[in-house]
């Protein structure tokens, strides 16, 4: 028999599940928090969703959440349809609990896109599948993987958890758990005589602890045994990671000709070709933003552009000066929109009054979401419809609103999301 | 900042190592590479019997690297040094080509059409092992090289990560990393001449490779016993106009 909402104590995490506790892939480490913090459940069916549950799991149903103190309370989602319930509540820190890999196939179209906005959204995430994780940590700080490949590191990713559960932002620890995955490919690497896969990873691990001389020298072993191994895209999956490395190396120019070594389609090339303009006009920052962002180091692209325009003079100078401010503008946002973070892309719009915006049905549709996020939700109607009116496509936002309240309805009666 | 390729006015650098070629087919390789070629870079190892000086005598032979000692134990490091030294001329492509290995009349031609294109960075074509003559080539379990294609051609692409393995013997006569680059295979023919002498100088080098290769660590064991087949499969050659 579980507790009701006025016998218990206020709970200090509050988890919001994507179904039953005896099935959910961090049932082992929502035990452990358990075991430490008086811990919420949102559901309204506890006897079909807490069967195996810890004692002091307490079930609230989403109605509870209103009486939450939530500037003290700490929320983790294992489902990214309750993004619009949870944002607008601000809880002190709020995780996400990623089951799977990124990308996810199957009936329901918008799960993908709900998945990038909460993962970029949240304080922190936590997933099983380290795919997902090193895409993540491209786009953002805070991400830790448990995949059960080494016990320290799986170590770290619940003392992310548990540091949340106090209240502490456990991002000091992201970088620990990524030096000791670094040492982890290493000690593999020595015991099995190393491999293509073995060397990527670590290069990539090195990359995000801003080790670029190692990261690069490890790359370049990787390519090697991806060419001996036959690997026919060894140049694009492989080699062309080096622009990145040689980017953070300060190479701009260097990073450019490996770009444009690994340029084969007309998209590619016409990026080349753009980087070479760049350079040639003395903007080597805007040339090493471009070539972050092509590596998918949104993450890297975001914190150089940021900087540049503390530097830039916005709405200054000549029509050049004004033309790489707007492209500045353009990468950022489009950056942070990759990242997931639209309520930070739809501040900076706001701060930029003579921003040019390209699509203006996209720029309805994203200020509808940022609406969502604040709890606005008929501004966010408003902006949609505002946004149909410019595309009928767009209307399918508002559907979308539908189909994702029945979702979280579905979930708190502890079924699955899909109808 | 220039262009990693181009489509026109490609320079073309010719890698060749030598060894006591003298007397044998260097002689006429170099004046038909001259033809083709804009630069010729040679590394010389250690030869005994003037072959730096026949090299010299072309003045399309920019480099002309010659060691004292004999780097052919350790091929990667000889590859690797012709390499590099090729590379020193600046050139946009290069052709890696034996003393004794002759562009088919066809290839020579449209040499300049495959390299001044910016589509792909390497031309590979079928080489042909003669055999006892310059009238046919050996065709059989063994001695089918030609049935592969061989890269022969790459861009020099600056800043791109060119490696050797690091093989003692039978190391490719360009670096391997090239294969991720996007290239071409054609039909186009390359006469190997390296087997076109008599038996005995089929004999002596299959007496060099198994004194330098006794176990077939590099190479295989029966392919070296099959030099001495007396009755090998020979195919007699057409060139094609």
């Amino acid at each position: 028999m579980k507790t009701t909402l006025a016998q218990r104590n206020r709970p200090s995490v509050i988890v919001f599940p994507d179904g039953a506790w005896n099935r959910s892939p961090f049932a082992a480490l929502l035990q452990s928090i358990a075991a430490k913090h008086t811990t919420g459940w949102v559901t309204n069916r506890p006897d079909r969703t807490l069967e195996g549950a810890p004692a002091g799991v307490q079930a609230l149903s989403p109605a509870d959440c209103d009486q939450v103190d939530w500037s003290r309370t700490t929320a983790v989602a294992l489902h990214p349809y309750w993004t619009p319930f949870l944002l607008p509540r601000r809880p002190r820190l709020l995780g996400f609990c990623a089951s799977g890999s990124g990308q996810t196939a199957g009936s329901d179209e918008h799960l993908n896109k709900w998945r990038d906005r909460l993962g970029g959204e949240a304080s922190f995430v936590l997933t099983p599948s380290e795919s997902y994780y090193l895409d993540l940590s491209f786009r953002r700080d805070g991400v830790f993987v448990v995949d059960g490949a080494d016990e320290t590191s799986d170590w770290f990713a619940l003392q992310a958890l548990m540091w949340a559960a106090d209240g502490t932002d456990p991002l000091p620890l992201a970088r620990l758990q990524q030096q000791r995955r670094e040492a982890a490919y290493r000690e593999r690497m020595a015991s099995s005589g190393g491999s293509a896969a073995l060397s990527f990873y670590r290069s990539v691990y090195l990359y995000l602890l801003g080790d670029a001389a190692q990261a690069q020298k490890e790359l370049l072993n990787a390519f090697e045994l991806s060419v001996l191994g036959g690997d026919e895209q060894a140049l694009a999956r492989v080699y062309r990671f080096r622009s990145a490395i040689q980017t953070a190396l300060g190479l701009t120019a260097e990073a450019a000709m490996t770009y444009e070594t690994t340029a084969i389609t007309e998209q590619e090339r016409a990026n080349a070709e753009q980087l070479r303009r760049r350079l040639e006009a003395g903007q080597a920052d805007i040339a090493a933003a471009m070539l972050l962002r092509w590596n998918d180091d949104h993450r890297g692209a975001t914190a150089r552009l940021e900087r540049m325009l503390q530097t830039e003079p916005i709405e200054e100078g000549g029509a050049a000066d004004q033309e790489s401010t707007a492209v500045i503008q353009e990468m950022l946002i489009d950056s942070l929109l990759q990242a997931g973070r639209i309520r930070q892309a739809n501040a900076k719009l706001a701060e930029w009054p003579s921003f040019k915006i390209r699509d203006r049905c996209e720029y309805e549709l994203l200020r509808g979401t940022a609406c969502l996020y604040e709890g606005r939700r008929l501004q966010a109607v408003r902006a949609f419809l505002r946004a149909a009116e410019l595309r009928q496509e767009a209307i399918g936002a508002l559907s979308e609103l539908a189909h994702i309240d029945a979702a979280t309805k579905r979930l708190a009666e502890g079924e699955s999301s899909h109808a | 900042m220039r262009n990693a390729r181009k489509s026109s006015g490609n320079k073309l650098t010719v890698m060749m190592q030598v060894r006591n070629e003298r007397g044998r087919y260097l002689e006429a390789a170099l004046a038909e590479l001259s033809e083709l070629a804009d630069e010729i870079v040679v590394v010389d190892d250690a030869s005994t019997d003037g072959t730096p000086e026949l090299c010299r005598s072309f003045p399309k032979v920019v480099r002309l690297v010659e060691l004292r000692r004999p780097m052919f134990g350790e091929e990667w490091k000889l590859r690797s040094l012709l390499w590099e030294t090729a590379v020193s001329t600046e050139p946009d492509w290069l052709l890696a080509i034996d003393a004794d290995e002759f562009l088919e009349r066809r290839a020579g031609r449209q040499l300049r059409e495959l390299i001044d294109q910016d589509r792909y960075d390497w031309v590979a074509l079928r080489m042909y092992d003669f055999w006892g003559s310059l009238t046919h080539y050996r065709d059989d379990l063994w001695w089918n090289l030609h049935r592969r294609h061989t890269m022969m051609l790459v861009r020099y692409l600056p800043g791109f990560h060119y490696a050797y393995p690091r093989w003692d013997h039978h190391v490719p006569r360009l670096p391997f990393t090239c294969a991720a680059l996007p290239g071409l295979r054609t039909e186009l023919r390359t006469k190997h001449y390296g087997w076109a002498g008599s038996p005995e100088e089929r004999a002596a080098k299959y007496e060099r490779y198994k004194a330098m290769d006794p176990d077939g660590r590099w190479g295989s064991i029966d392919q070296y016993e099959s030099i001495l087949d007396p009755a090998p499969n020979l195919v007699r050659w057409l060139e094609e106009e």
